[in-house]
């Protein structure tokens, strides 16, 4: 086969070796970030219109799993053909998911805040910085790790894939059962000491457009505050309005706002139907997207920065010490 | 004094089961409208959110909102005209008695005791408005069209009743005032906005204190609006404005630097440090 005999050209072996390592903390580091906030990246799998063969949530799970087992297979020197060749299928996945964003983006299709969560959604990427940064870190290693060196490490084998398969079930287990576990201050942007002026959006540019929180909601530099991210067409909304308009009647000298994507209609009829004792303001779903793995999350912050959060609605009592 | 007859003891359990669930249709009278104005309504604020229509035609009318009650107050300038409370949530219309809704300084108004002077059909949300009948007339709450163009300082605080009350709780550092009242380059100062930017609802009103402040002065203000979704809007693309608020700042009209977001949050200190060097 080419890559054997291609692996096994004399080289220098450790260059292949450090290669395969490099790719493989590359594919780690973004697979965990996933596994934490499996859901989101489902979105933007349904975002790109992936989810045509096989249901976004699985191909999402299916995904992480493998990017993280060959990611470990490489840290460990793993490089063999059943771990070359679904890496370079990766690889390839990748770097089209970020260059078809890229064109997307280019042609003025879609925004900076558009880029693909490749990394989940814990690092902020333009389209284009996404394209470049996943070309240069993904294929030059994966092509020396595949072509260079002295082939296959075949001693300690055993260990090596003993160590693989506990790691890829780990990570299986992880990205299954993470919606369900309080790891919301790992998984999203929103945690506690954050200041909301670092929440934002969109390329940080002349001649780009970049939206912070802190301009969107300016009150929150000053105060206290109680926020909740939520979305107004959610079946449940009327406990999220219940839970905040007894905030908003019960505490003295704290403001009660509501996050939401929405449009000017959609938050002037939530007001009509509810008459919400709290503030209602529209945030972009790409600002907002990153604070949350579910609806709804809610925190509080004192002069701009974060004091509290809790996975869904705040809980009764006071949110301020 | 003995019964002719006796009762089981299950049957009396189910006769007083039968009594109790029965119990609210001997005490409920006829459904009412509910009349929520029982005692003095406080805290109504005028707000720009909208304006409001009457038979087709615009109503001069103060638009006041509750923040305890949520209710919208609608008062006419036409003291002959009834005003209108509107209730979010239950829908409800009533016209006030106009004895009995006092408008106050600042921008607040009340309404007293025993104001409502009839009851009208809820209200129907129809895209962004509202719309009601009162006696008969259509009367519709419409969205307030940003403010859109070039207007000065005294236009601004005239057309905004929220940017007026804004700009009269600032204070502004008298030094910082004074150092730049006595620049002697012509200054001027375009402040690019947007009504609809939750910022500039916080920063441009302490411009304005600002602006009216160093009236006399070589410092020129003058504000313009952009409308949402402004990318494309001429004006913005000519001085390459991509966020509002957006100052920028000419001394013998050479841009000298800009002033963006929150950095207004203290106007005379921000352009003490762009200018005063």
């Amino acid at each position: 086969m080419l890559t054997e005999r291609l692996a096994t050209r004399p080289g220098p072996g450790r260059l292949g070796l450090a290669s395969g390592v490099l790719l493989g903390v590359v594919f780690v580091v973004a697979a965990i970030p996933k596994a934490l906030d499996p859901m989101a990246f489902a979105e933007q799998i349904r975002f790109e219109g992936l989810d045509f063969a096989i249901p976004a949530d699985f191909l999402a799970w299916l995904v992480i799993v493998v990017e993280a087992c060959l990611g470990v297979a490489l840290i460990v020197g793993l490089r063999r053909r059943w771990v070359l060749v679904p890496t370079g299928f990766l690889v390839i996945f990748f770097v089209f998911l970020t260059a078809r964003s890229y064109i997307r983006w280019m042609s003025g299709e879609l925004d900076d805040a558009s880029a693909c969560g490749c990394f989940g959604n814990l690092v902020d990427r333009s389209p284009a910085e996404a394209f470049w940064q996943d070309l240069f870190l993904l294929v030059p290693p994966f092509l020396l790790a595949a072509f260079i060196g002295k082939g296959y490490a075949a001693a300690g084998k055993s260990w090596r894939v003993l160590l693989v398969t506990f790691a890829t079930l780990a990570v299986a287990i992880l990205a299954w059962a993470s919606p369900r576990l309080p790891l919301d201050d790992a998984a999203t942007r929103l945690r506690v000491g954050k200041r909301i002026d670092g929440f934002c959006a969109g390329a940080n540019r002349p001649g780009s457009e970049r939206v912070c929180l802190d301009i969107l909601v300016p009150e929150l530099l000053e105060g206290r505050h109680l926020v909740t991210v939520d979305a107004l067409d959610r079946a449940e909304i009327d406990e999220t309005v219940d839970v905040l308009d007894r905030a908003a009647t019960e505490s003295a000298g704290m403001s009660v706002w509501l996050l939401a994507d929405a449009s000017d209609e959609q938050v002037m009829a939530f007001f009509w139907e509810w008459g919400p004792r709290f503030e209602v303001r529209e945030t972009p779903l790409p600002l907002l997207r990153p604070l949350y793995r579910m609806l709804p999350r809610s925190f509080a912050v004192e002069d701009g920065r974060v004091t509290r959060t809790w996975a869904g609605l705040p809980e009764p009592g006071p949110a301020f010490e | 004094m003995k019964f002719g007859f006796s009762i089981s003891l299950s049957s009396r359990v189910v006769a007083a089961t039968l009594l109790l669930a029965a119990w609210p249709l001997f005490t409920s009278g006829p459904a009412t409208a509910r009349s929520p104005i029982d005692e003095v309504q406080r805290g109504f604020e005028l707000v720009d959110d909208y304006v409001a229509m009457k038979d087709g035609n615009d109503l001069e009318a103060r638009i006041y909102s509750s923040s305890a009650s949520r209710a919208i107050l609608i008062v006419p300038e036409d003291i002959m005209a009834p005003a209108v409370i509107l209730w979010p949530r239950t829908r409800e219309v009533e016209s006030l008695k106009s004895m009995k809704v006092q408008t106050l300084t600042g921008g607040f108004a009340e309404v007293k005791k025993d104001a409502v002077a009839a009851l009208h059909p809820a209200f129907q949300v129809v895209g962004t408005n509202v719309v009601f009948d009162v006696g008969g007339v259509e009367m519709r709450l419409k969205p307030k069209p940003p403010l859109v163009g070039l207007y000065d300082a005294p236009e601004m605080l005239g057309s905004s009743a929220v940017y007026k009350r804004r700009a009269e709780d600032y204070t502004p550092s008298a030094e910082m005032l004074e150092k730049l009242g006595r620049l002697s380059s012509n200054v001027r100062v375009r402040v690019f906005f947007g009504t609809w930017c939750p910022a500039c609802g916080q920063m441009v009103p302490r411009i304005l204190t600002v602006a009216e402040n160093l009236g006399e002065s070589n410092l020129n203000f003058e504000f313009y609006g952009l409308p949402k979704g402004f990318a494309g809007e001429p004006e913005a693309e000519r001085h390459d404005i991509h966020s509002v608020p957006t100052g920028v700042i000419f001394v013998d009209e050479q841009e000298v630097g800009r002033i963006q977001g929150n950095d207004w949050r203290s106007p005379e200190s921000a352009l003490w440090n762009l200018l005063g060097s």
